[in-house]
């Protein structure tokens, strides 16, 4: 019997190159094999790992994702990635888009709300969302430029 | 295709006696080395709640200061951790499994006195203050002075001592 | 047009070893479309691994599933030494092997026996089951527990097969694999299994892939993947190829996983054979810190173990990705234009473990 070594790479990208990265892979015949979720620093890092059957090669694809920040689905080029990805927003809380199949926090039947979500986390998630709205707010605010309108005496000067 | 291609064998089973044993009524013979239940052999502990630290389900406790060690039965799932993390290899897992009951079982041991070091100095001290009049206050701060304030040991002689008094 | 009814499958059901919800839509006796809903044993014990020491941690992973138990822990095992860079001793490896491939003979057994009890040969399903006994009389001699075994720890096993014990495992081998060969001409010649498993849940080579189906299930479609060809543990030194089937229904299942019952026979006479003297164990010191990710061929198909861990006694996160969870998809399109009645062997056919699906 031959013995495959089995080789894993780790990639990092960005939020915005995950779908062409995916669709890439999805090109090259891979196979989707998970979807993992951790809380690292307070952010999302989500893993998603892909196989080749012929040379057992292990490709590793790392998001970082902000709290309070929304991932897109990757059910377009895997269409049973909605598994792991309706478990994901169940037990950690992680928003994503347009999930093919969306069980809308109904996948596991339990009681309890974003389990694996620890306090820390929560707390920090609470911070975050504080942030961005103040944030938001004080750009509504903000007093609109003047616009200074001269007037033209009229006739007399 | 075969077609009834299992009578074979079942026409021997009938014959042959049932594979299944009449347990409770029939004793098992468990094999040895089968993890059954925890034993312990209270004269080694030493109370180091290593044991209780570590244990995952969180079946043991210990407390330092009575020299006791229990172990709620039905919480254990004889994982055999605590008997590695024993320093003085006190604690034995044995064949026989807990049989099943209505209520949760706890088993309480408690080391002999003379195995426990501080034990022996507070009952001689406040026992012998009492003969010269000594306030409580003063039976209660000889009884402190051991590391160990034992407040079961030094409340019996002190109120031995107020009747004596 | 026929009217459509929505009628719940399980979360009891004879045929479940396990419960899951499946919401099947239903017109005219063939099934249009099946919804899953797990979490009727959801444990948590992925969040354990935040409160509990990472040794102790050991323990609750072996017992998430039953059946699976020694392949959890092993592949605990397997991830944490590889984040802390422990060499496991020699004899070690061999023992992990063979005490996994009983368990693949012991799960397989159980499933052969379910899936009888699923198209109703209950006589085949106690046959089974009795042949099972005897791994289970040799795993309560050798390691102390009939399906949790506990041997696993962090650095190698902390128990040892001796002279004696090595020859009841050999005679009780040699035991399994007699009856087995008496039931194997009803397995596969009898013509009641024939009607109900042929043709029956076909799915080919690209949609399996497709689907991302792993283990026996994808490999009675043809497809040829099998984790124990990387050579983990001792694997790397016993000789074998994958059992495939090119045709992708019930009775192709039946097939693959009677096979590799024999097959993990022969190598756990192999592995005997070849038993290197040596260490149990190599104390491990320490916190672990770093990521791992490792991969083992459990009976049901490829296990993924993910463990962070920020040097600190509790891990920062610890992941299992189970088989089944990735055959689900593939028993839902299975499910698509089946007859009513095969609904039960099609469930039992992907072999669900739902303890692992759900931890």
């Amino acid at each position: 019997m031959t013995v495959i070594e089995p080789v894993q790479k780790f990639e990092d990208v960005q939020k915005g190159d995950l779908l062409i990265t995916v669709m890439r892979k999805r090109q090259e015949g891979l196979r989707l094999v998970q979807i993992c979720c951790a809380v690292v620093n307070n952010q999302y890092e989500v893993l998603y790992s892909f196989t080749d059957d012929d040379t057992y090669v292990l490709t590793n694809v790392r998001v970082m994702v902000g709290l309070n920040d929304t991932i897109p689905s990757i059910c377009d080029s895997y269409p049973y990635a909605n598994y792991y990805e309706n478990e994901m927003a169940e037990m950690f809380g992680l928003k994503i888009e347009m999930i093919d199949g969306d069980y809308h926090g109904k996948f596991y039947r339990i009681d309890a709300e974003e389990p694996f979500l620890n306090e820390k986390a929560k707390e920090a998630r609470a911070l975050e969302a504080e942030e961005i709205r103040k944030a938001a707010e004080e750009a509504a605010n903000m007093p609109e430029p003047e616009i200074k309108v001269v007037k033209k005496e009229g006739g007399v000067e | 295709m075969g077609i009834m291609t299992f009578r074979n064998t079942m026409l021997a089973n009938l014959f042959k006696k049932p594979v299944t044993t009449k347990y409770p009524a029939e004793p098992i013979d468990y094999p040895e080395g089968s993890r059954g239940h925890i034993e312990i052999e209270i004269e080694k502990c030493i109370s180091c709640s290593l044991c209780a630290k570590n244990c995952p389900s969180g079946a043991i406790r210990v407390d330092r200061k009575e020299g006791s060690w229990e172990i709620d039965r039905m919480d254990c799932v004889q994982c055999a951790y605590c008997t590695l993390k024993c320093p003085t290899k006190c604690l034995h897992i044995v064949p026989g499994y807990t049989t099943p009951d209505g209520t949760k079982q706890t088993d309480r041991f408690v080391r002999p006195p003379e195995t426990m070091k501080p034990a022996a100095k507070p009952a001689a001290k406040p026992a012998a203050k009492p003969a010269t009049a000594a306030k409580p206050g003063a039976a209660k701060s000889a009884a402190e002075k051991p590391e160990a304030a034992k407040p079961a040991a030094a409340a019996k002689p002190e109120t031995a001592a107020k009747e004596n008094q | 047009m026929g009217i459509q009814s929505v009628i719940p499958f399980g979360p009891q059901h004879p045929v479940l070893p396990e419960p899951i919800h499946l919401d099947l839509v239903v017109e005219d006796e063939v099934v249009k479309e099946a919804i899953p809903n797990i979490g009727f044993i959801h444990r948590g014990l992925e969040g354990l691994a935040e409160k509990r020491d990472f040794n102790e941690m050991v323990y609750v992973a072996e017992r998430t599933c039953g059946i699976c138990s020694f392949g959890h822990g092993m592949g605990y095992c397997e991830a944490v030494e590889k984040v802390m860079n422990v060499e496991v001793p020699e004899r070690a490896k061999y023992l992990r092997t063979i005490w996994m491939e009983f368990s693949r003979v012991h799960s397989h057994l159980l499933w052969l026996g379910l899936t009888a009890d699923a198209f109703g040969f209950e006589s085949l399903f106690y046959e089974c089951w009795r042949i099972r006994e005897h791994v289970l009389d040799v795993m309560e001699a050798t390691t102390g527990g009939r399906i949790i075994f506990s041997v696993n720890q962090i650095g190698g096993v902390h128990r040892d097969l001796n002279e004696d014990q090595i020859r009841f495992l050999k005679g009780e081998l040699d035991q399994i694999e007699k009856d087995l060969k008496n039931c194997e001409k009803t397995l596969f010649g009898d013509m009641t299994v024939q009607k109900r498993t042929r043709g029956i849940g076909v799915l080919t080579k690209e949609e399996v892939h497709d689907l991302g189906a792993a283990g026996p299930f994808a490999r009675a479609s043809g497809l040829k993947y099998d984790m124990r060809m990387t050579g983990y543990e001792a694997y790397g030194k016993l000789d074998f190829e994958p059992i495939i089937s090119e045709e992708g229904d019930c009775y192709a299942r039946i097939l693959v996983r009677t096979k590799e019952i024999f097959q993990s026979i022969q190598l756990i006479r192999q592995a005997l054979d070849q038993l290197p003297a040596g260490d149990l164990n190599v104390p491990v010191k320490g916190m672990p810190k770093g990521e791992a990710l490792v991969r083992i061929e459990q009976p049901r198909g490829e296990a993924i173990y993910y463990v962070n861990a920020e040097n600190s006694r509790f891990l920062n996160r610890f992941r299992i990705r189970t088989p089944t969870f990735a055959n689900l998809p593939g028993l839902c399109k299975m499910l698509q234009g089946a007859n009513y009645a095969d609904v039960g062997i099609l469930v039992v056919s992907i072999d669900p473990c739902i303890s692992c699906t759900e931890r």
